[in-house]
């Protein structure tokens, strides 16, 4: 941990973003969008809040760079992977159901 | 025996004498365990995307949840989140008092949370909702919620146990700067794992 985190102010300008996006995606949440429109908005919304918390409050920007690529290659790629093998599968589920 | 150069270079890593990332074993095993536990809760919002997808349709949150106070709970959280990371910010500045009030308005927005997410909980199951069954058709949907939003309170009683315990470290004067931000480094994790909670399964 190096020395140039001990300023209080970022916390507070992320904490503001944060809940700014939170709104946006509540709006989001609520509008008349097609389910892969707001999926894909609240993915980017979701995937930004992340980001604020693992670089800023987690510090994660003043760790060594071995260390970030191995938190969010850990939690992004796999995730991802998680979701997109199933996601291919369910989607012939869902779309069986509407032909039925 | 003859070691060799290579013999040597392991014994130095494996004795201590190279900290990898140049963080220390503690706050480098936290990383490693919120990793595993990111994905046990991307395990859980896939189950949950697999049966949504498959049932076809699926309960309007808006009918079942007070959108307003689901909000709310983001709020405290999020807040909670910032407390936590002054307090960090605090430890590394060793101010003391500063470590101390912070660490305990985090605890004070942790229980918040739970005592909301027990009200929600209460709600929900006098309405009728079960594991097995609930009133607004879906049956998976009550396990869903049960299970995800269950784990993750789980893990704020467990993150309000550790702070209470840096707390007390605090108050006897024997935390350090570390202990505060692994404990931090948690805190965020279980704020984190709301974020994706709070998109996935209540507001699409």
């Amino acid at each position: 941990m190096s020395k140039d985190s001990h300023g209080y102010g970022i916390y507070w300008v992320v904490w503001g973003i944060l809940l700014v996006l939170t709104f946006v995606m509540i709006v989001i949440g609520e509008a008349n969008l097609g389910y892969m429109m707001k999926g894909a908005l609240l993915l980017v919304g979701a995937s930004a809040k992340a980001g604020l918390i693992i670089f800023y409050f987690m510090h994660l920007r003043l760790e060594k760079a071995g260390l970030a690529v191995i938190v969010l290659v850990g939690i992004f790629l796999t995730g991802t992977l998680m979701f997109a093998l199933p996601a291919y599968d369910g989607s012939h589920v869902f779309e069986n159901l509407l032909y039925r | 025996m003859n070691q060799g150069a290579a013999g040597q270079a392991a014994e130095s890593v494996w004795g201590g004498g190279i900290a990898p990332f140049a963080t220390s074993w503690q706050k480098l095993m936290m990383w490693i365990f919120i990793v595993t536990d990111a994905l046990l809760f991307a395990g859980l919002l896939v189950g949950y995307g697999v049966i949504r997808v498959a049932n076809g349709s699926w309960p309007d949150q808006a009918e079942v949840f007070h959108m307003n106070f689901i909000a709310l709970m983001t709020f405290t959280l999020i807040t909670s989140s910032l407390f936590m990371a002054s307090a960090v910010g605090g430890a590394q500045a060793g101010r003391k008092p500063h470590v101390t009030l912070y660490v305990w308005l985090t605890i004070l927005g942790g229980l918040s949370f739970l005592g909301m997410q027990a009200y929600e909980w209460s709600t929900v199951i006098h309405e009728g909702a079960r594991l097995t069954s609930n009133p607004w058709g879906i049956p998976q949907f009550g396990a869903c919620f049960f299970i995800i939003t269950g784990f993750h309170g789980m893990h704020v009683v467990t993150g309000v146990t550790i702070l209470l315990v840096v707390a007390i470290r605090s108050a006897l004067g024997r935390y350090s700067a570390e202990g505060v931000e692994i404990a931090g480094l948690y805190w965020h994790f279980v704020d984190l794992v709301w974020v994706f909670i709070f998109a996935f399964f209540y507001l699409i």
